[in-house]
């Protein structure tokens, strides 16, 4: 399957999706070391997002969001790729100050379409996510 | 994005890579979110955790920021060894270091760049004035927030990476709360029952709690708070706006700028909702807010934000004559501005006799007690933003009680909560 949006941050990338359906935000659920989801009550709670497709609807929360992301830039620790459906301001701070490639607007809901566990292609230059479903 | 000439020559590399990294940030920020061309900023405030290599990397051949720019709260890992025997690793999920090298640096950094060292969340009561129209960049969102409600000044949401480049370029993308078109209210808050001239700031600390979760990322208003009311409990009211919810804007009507009327600050629509608050509101928050089990207070915190000379002149006044409880931490954020017009009001030194705690480091969610020596079990405050913060980053360690400062300054000489 594949999905149509606007470029939030140009680049390329393939991976194994990590999706939620909750806001993110970098500061207080990402610990930037590992990558690892550090807040207990998340569906991910210690997963690491370490070079995978992290897939969520929007971001919420601190100011302090971009700087964690530039330091778990710094540790390699960021996802490959973001697909969002729709970034607000300081997650799209975020994205661009770590320079994460990264899509929203798609033409449908990416936390609806795309389930943990699917192999997903971004293309990030063309605005292109192709979705390889795991179980096929 | 429509850019001048000199905002083109900034993006092209004319004036170095540092300044050319910060504005293509910045229009990359802006066309997402439809911003037509750049505004001048009057003044960028920055974290102080900022990480160095970013503070290079983005002020690289760039000799001075280009607008008045100044620093939010600190927190000097020498002087928390020194004073009060605390260190911490790094707070905030790895994003304040404890390192005393990588502070001293960052100052060093932000000192030749000709950022003023002004070290709190309150610049507006050291001489930082913002007026109705200005564009401020603020990191913090308790400046924000009373820079749009109380001065009429143009926050909107910023990060520590968007307000860097806006000190860096000068300009920020004319977007989100910087447009009349996204300030007017959205929601409307109806005290009931109530007679606001009688709450005190923790009871409208708590309205300010409900009010933000409820209108989350949508500006609020909030009618029949009387003209008179402070501008200490103005603040108690507005900031934890932003911590219950997002909110960053709320008109207090017959006060905010703009907003002498419900017609005024709707822009003569109808609300989206109206929320009626009643005692029953303000008690559900309190219950919240107040999580400890045992009465017993280790620590209070006064000062989220940091302390105008009002309130530190009451803190002074209520000890005056009093001891604290050997069991109990007075912990109290003050910029170092303040503290030297409060030492020569002669406050300082009753302060100090009683043994309190003054910082300009945040006193909530990075209070370095919360994590050094096993941390803190029951925190006082008049602070709904600060209980809220002490609860969540200290992991749910920290349980708070939440009431107004003489509450709280009772339990400081007690050790045990006046609630």
């Amino acid at each position: 399957m594949k999905l149509k949006g606007r470029v939030v941050y140009p680049g390329k990338a393939e991976g194994e999706a990590v999706v939620t359906n909750i806001p993110f935000s970098f500061l207080g659920e990402l610990e930037p070391a590992t990558g690892e989801i550090l807040s207990p009550t998340h569906e991910h709670y210690g997963k690491s997002l370490k070079q995978k497709i992290f897939v969520c609807p929007t971001g919420k929360g601190s100011s302090v969001g971009p700087g964690i992301a530039y330091i778990a830039k710094k540790f390699g620790s960021l996802p490959a790729a973001m697909i969002v459906k729709e970034v607000e301001p300081v997650l799209a701070a975020a994205i661009i100050f770590a320079e994460i490639p990264a899509i929203d607007n798609l033409d449908q809901d990416p936390t609806e379409v795309i389930c943990t566990g699917d192999h997903v292609i971004v293309d990030a230059e063309n605005g292109i996510v192709e979705i390889v479903k795991k179980n096929l | 994005m429509l850019l001048t000439n000199d905002e083109m020559k900034m993006l092209d590399g004319q004036f170095g890579p540092g300044v050319q990294r910060c504005m293509h940030m910045l229009v990359q920020w802006g066309e997402l979110f439809g911003a037509e061309k750049m505004v001048d900023v009057s003044n960028a405030h920055l974290s102080t955790n900022f990480p160095i290599d970013a503070i290079i990397e983005m002020s690289e051949s760039a000799n001075r920021v280009k607008t008045l720019s100044t620093t939010h709260t600190v927190y000097d890992p020498k002087y928390w060894k020194d004073a009060h025997g605390v260190a911490v690793e790094s707070m905030a999920g790895g994003y304040v270091s404890g390192d005393e090298e990588n502070f001293k640096l960052r100052m060093g950094l932000f000192e030749k760049l000709g950022v003023l060292p002004t070290n709190t969340c309150s610049p507006y009561l050291i001489g930082i004035v913002q007026r109705p129209g200005d564009v401020f960049c603020m990191t913090g969102s308790s400046g924000q927030i009373i820079a749009n409600s109380v001065f009429g000044a143009r926050a909107g949401r910023e990060s520590v990476s968007t307000c860097f480049a806006a000190a860096i370029t000068g300009k920020t993308p004319q977007m989100g709360l910087l447009l009349k078109e996204n300030r007017y209210a959205k929601v409307l808050f109806r005290p009931e029952n109530l007679d606001c001239r009688l709450l005190d700031e923790a009871d409208l600390g708590a309205i300010g709690y409900f009010m933000g979760e409820i209108a989350g990322t949508r500006n609020a208003a909030i009618e029949d708070i009387p003209a008179g009311l402070s501008f200490e409990k103005c603040r108690m009211l507005l900031s934890p706006m932003p911590v219950s919810g997002a909110c960053v804007m709320c008109h207090i009507i017959g006060m905010t700028p703009g907003s002498h009327t419900e017609e005024e600050a709707f822009n003569r629509k109808k609300p989206e909702e109206t929320h009626i608050i009643s005692n029953r509101e303000i008690s559900q928050i309190y219950q919240r807010l107040n999580d400890a089990v045992s009465n017993n207070v280790d620590m209070v915190v006064l000062g989220c934000p940091h302390l105008s000379i009002v309130e530190i002149e009451y803190i002074a006044k209520m000890l005056e004559g009093k001891k604290i409880s050997m069991n109990v931490r007075v912990v109290v954020g003050i910029s170092k501005t303040m503290y030297a017009l409060a030492k020569e009001c002669g406050f300082i030194d009753i302060l100090e006799s009683k043994g309190v705690i003054m910082v300009n480091t945040c006193v909530s969610g990075t209070n370095p007690f919360l994590f050094s020596h096993g941390g803190v079990g029951v925190a006082a405050t008049n602070s709904a933003r600060a209980a809220h913060y002490m609860q969540r980053m200290s992991g749910g360690k920290t349980k708070t009680f939440y009431g107004n400062m003489k509450k709280c300054i009772q339990s400081a000489i007690t050790g045990q909560w006046a609630g």
